[in-house]
């Protein structure tokens, strides 16, 4: 799964969570997060990569659950008037995330992403 | 910017790492859900402008032939956002005039336009920020930072 070798992640599961289809690609990123943050994944299981803003934000949330971390604010994109009047056509990360409170040197640690901008994104892309 | 003079960081914490030069804001207020937000209303609902420094990382290998779902799952490739200790009044300085520099070793590296990045109005992209969680109904509480 990680280049430089890994071939395999370990993931601990909690087993009160409700188990999705995008939990086991949030254990891997948030293990990635956690215990190979200079190692990047080559790619994320076949079944759980997102394919939709939906399923996007989805894993987006799960990675939240299982980080632990507090909600302490979003990011945003709205660099450009072409983003903000919807009619942005890259794939740039226009994106929108919720900064973390926890565990932080610095105050903040954005982490990742809302679903706030999933129709939005819908009509700009 | 930093709130500690000298922080550092290994590289060893970051798969790819980058960095932008940001301005956060902190909200005065929750955020109504039955407000229009005019320019005016948002302006009441900034607590302080914050000179901010967004270090980038991806948790994908090659992530710029990732697509756009990919950046959504990894929090937009943000790593951490760093706060200066002085926060700013929103009606002290004209923020279209500001600008960031990217020193590197006492070097100048990068010069930006904080008015470029912002639409050349800061309350012009947080009124339009505040529309958006308005419309998906998505709260906001005092102090959370945007």
């Amino acid at each position: 799964m990680f280049s430089k070798g890994r071939t395999a992640v370990s993931c601990l599961w909690v087993s009160s969570r409700k188990v999705s289809k995008f939990s086991k690609a949030a254990q891997i990123i948030v293990d990635a997060q956690a215990n190979h943050p200079n190692q990047a994944i080559d790619q994320l299981p076949e079944d759980c990569i997102p394919s939709s803003f939906e399923e996007a934000y989805q894993l987006q949330a799960e990675v939240a659950t299982f980080s632990g971390n507090i909600i302490g604010g979003f990011k945003v994109g709205a660099t450009s008037q072409e983003i903000m009047v919807g009619k942005f056509k890259s794939t740039s990360p226009t994106s929108q995330g919720q900064i973390c409170a926890k565990n932080s040197l610095f105050r903040t640690n954005i982490i990742f992403l809302n679903h706030f901008l999933v129709e939005f994104m819908k009509k700009i892309l | 910017v930093v709130p500690e003079s000298g922080i550092s960081f290994q590289a060893s914490q970051f798969a790819s790492a980058s960095v932008e030069a940001e301005l956060s804001v902190r909200l005065k207020d929750d955020l109504s859900f039955t407000s229009q937000y005019s320019s005016e209303d948002a302006k009441r609902l900034i607590a302080s402008v914050i000179p901010s420094i967004e270090l980038i990382d991806s948790r994908y290998r090659n992530p710029k032939s990732k697509n756009i779902y990919h950046i959504i799952s990894d929090n937009g490739n943000n790593k951490k956002l760093l706060l200066a200790q002085t926060e700013f009044e929103f009606s002290n300085f004209d923020w279209t005039q500001v600008n960031a520099e990217m020193i590197i070793n006492g070097n100048t590296f990068m010069i930006g336009s904080g008015a470029k990045s912002y639409q050349g109005n800061l309350l012009l992209a947080f009124t339009w920020t505040l529309r958006k969680f308005v419309e998906h109904k998505v709260p906001l509480k005092r102090f959370v930072i945007l």
